[in-house]
């Protein structure tokens, strides 16, 4: 058997492993990783590459990135802060017609910007946004959809640690991955809040108008959010300035939030406790993935299979905005059955190759790719997105959750498509970094 | 039985999740700490290297208590609507084989510890001893092992000895 047919049967092993028996992504890649490398190198050489392998990953610097921005992230979380900029970006739209959706929509992407995790978003915003929406009589599929597509910010805007992954796996700035996914989470956050001003616009009963209120009480409220906006920047342009590492802006943040937390008296000893178990749980699963994926990676590396794959797909008679489209299609259907990160993490090694071998910019797919699997978060059957804000909306049928996040899937698709005709949404930015 | 492993890995869990959150707090005041002096013209000799290492115990040590919580990501939408007996042959496989690779892992990275302890390896900046943290590294992984052992045996017991 050649040595591409057995990087092909490894994968095949992997999805029967990860369908089949619901093994932990990160150990069914381990393990099919680790039986491949036996047949194709030897036993001896596959147990010495696991060891190895581990302590190299677990030990490095760079991935130190991850706990950091995670408990940053989760100090914020058990903070309250959410509730702070919902109520500053409801008093500044609140009073137009769906303007409560928008300003749910805009807190989401203000809080995606310090938290990066799109479950913690939507589980805050749910418990904030919804009783609002449903006291000035918001249509249910409105106000649920509005909270699960905004919670999808979470891993566009930065600190995300899907881009933070895909930045280690292809080696690319972590950096400039987050300056991408800034331009792409802006373009998105408008295409959302567009979309429900055209509802609103159909179906004006949905969105209601809310209370008015005056330009003072506006100013007033974002004081409020001030402390949240300084530290978003202070990562963002710490990072920009090449001031930080990105471990070393993570570091910054989650201290300086923990000292706006605790000068609030925000981050009672229980709370911080939980927030630091959160963290090692959140951590741990994502390091043992990106572990499980360097020894897969390995296993391919071996089987030479990406590099075929990129030079078969180079030689076939179809334009490259075709398997574009294939790739992209790929990632939707595979984002609506499995996590972002878990599927990210498994074709990157086949699909990057690809996508960089037929001429595009590595930084621009890294940051569309991020935008696609998004869907996956709010799109049924897995949804966890769309879980999370059910399990908090417990008056509104899942059927209802699900129609409403629907609604909002045209604006992922045009947010897409404008990717595609203009890539400098995500590549201007980086390309201004020193 | 099953519940004498539970109380067992229960306090493991504990201690090795009590220093991952230490190690995460280390290096959360020492990078603040080397870029509030290395602006200052003092910067921490070693930072990045004791913050791999660190980073290490902080990534390794939870890896038992992640896993009792579910937390590792898992396909679950096909295995979820078979019937119960194919449910419990996934679950027991799937114990097995996360089991197996936890242990052999955590074998493969104490292996490593020992061959620092033999060669008197020391980390290139600091000169100091890197298997401690390839230790703790190595004790997550087989606390991983063990809590897929607990669970691979809980495959087996009556309904009420379970949870």
């Amino acid at each position: 058997m050649s040595l591409t047919m057995i990087g092909l049967l490894g994968i095949a092993v992997l999805m029967v492993v990860l369908f089949l028996t619901a093994t932990p992504v990160a150990f069914a890649m381990a393990v099919v990783g680790f039986l491949g490398f036996c047949c194709v190198v030897s036993f001896d050489a596959a147990v010495n590459m696991v060891g190895s392998v581990l302590w190299a990953t677990f030990s490095k610097y760079d991935l130190t990135v991850i706990p950091l921005f995670i408990l940053m992230g989760q100090i914020v979380f058990y903070s309250g802060i959410n509730e702070k900029l919902y109520h500053a970006a409801y008093n500044w739209v609140g009073h137009i017609r769906g303007g409560i959706a928008m300003a749910t929509v805009l807190a989401c992407s203000a809080f995606a910007a310090i938290c990066g995790s799109n479950t913690a978003t939507a589980a805050t915003m749910s418990t904030v946004a919804l009783p609002q929406m449903k006291k000035y009589g918001y249509n249910p599929k409105l106000s649920t959809g509005s909270v699960a597509a905004g919670s999808t910010l979470g891993v566009v805007i930065p600190p995300s640690v899907v881009l933070i992954l895909i930045g280690l796996s292809t080696e690319q700035s972590i950096v400039k991955l987050f300056y991408g996914g800034f331009g792409a989470g802006l373009v998105l956050t408008l295409m959302l809040v567009a979309t429900i001003y055209i509802i609103c616009s159909i179906k004006p009963q949905w969105g209601p108008v809310g209370e008015k209120v005056d330009f003072k009480t506006k100013v007033k409220s974002l004081s409020g959010a001030g402390e949240m906006v300084l530290l978003f920047l202070l990562v963002i342009i710490g990072l920009y300035a090449g001031f930080f590492t990105p471990a070393e802006a993570a570091a910054a943040g989650a201290f300086i939030a923990l000292i706006i937390a605790l000068v609030r008296k925000q981050m009672p000893i229980k709370q911080f406790i939980k927030a630091l178990k959160d963290t090692l749980r959140a951590s741990c699963m994502v390091m043992m993935i990106v572990a499980g994926a360097m020894i897969f990676g390995k296993f391919l590396a071996v089987t030479r299979l990406p590099y075929n794959i990129a030079d078969w797909v180079a030689t076939l008679a179809v334009s490259k905005t075709v398997v574009l489209l294939i790739i992209f299609g790929i990632y939707i259907i595979g984002g609506m059955i499995m996590d972002a990160l878990a599927l990210l993490i498994i074709t990157i090694p086949i699909f990057f190759p690809i996508a960089t071998g037929l001429g595009y910019d590595p930084l621009w797919f890294g940051v569309t790719i991020t935008v696609i699997t998004t869907l996956g978060a709010i799109s049924p059957p897995v949804g966890a997105v769309t879980f999370v804000v059910a399990s908090v909306a417990k008056d509104v049928k899942m059927k209802d959750v699900f129609k409403g996040v629907s609604i909002f899937i045209p604006a992922y698709i045009l947010c897409v498509l404008l990717l595609m005709a203009f890539p400098k949404i995500a590549t201007l930015l980086p390309s201004l970094l020193k | 039985m099953i519940k004498v492993l539970d109380k067992i890995d229960f306090v493991l869990r504990k201690i090795l999740v009590s220093t991952a959150a230490i190690a995460l707090m280390v290096i959360l005041f020492m990078t603040c700490a080397n870029i509030v002096l290395r602006r200052l013209g003092y910067p921490l000799q070693g930072t990045f290297e004791l913050t791999g290492l660190f980073g290490a115990v902080v990534a390794a040590a939870a890896l038992g208590y992640t896993q009792k919580k579910k937390e590792n990501i898992a396909v679950d939408i096909l295995v979820n609507h078979l019937p119960k007996p194919l449910r419990i042959l996934a679950s027991i496989s799937n114990d097995a084989f996360s089991a197996a690779f936890s242990i052999l892992a955590s074998w493969q990275i104490a292996k490593i510890g020992l061959r620092h302890i033999a060669s008197g390896e020391v980390t290139e900046t600091l000169r100091i001893i890197a298997y401690p943290f390839i230790f703790i590294t190595a004790a997550g992984f087989a606390s991983l092992g063990f809590v897929f052992i607990i669970d691979l045996f809980k495959n087996f017991a009556p309904k009420g000895e379970q949870q």
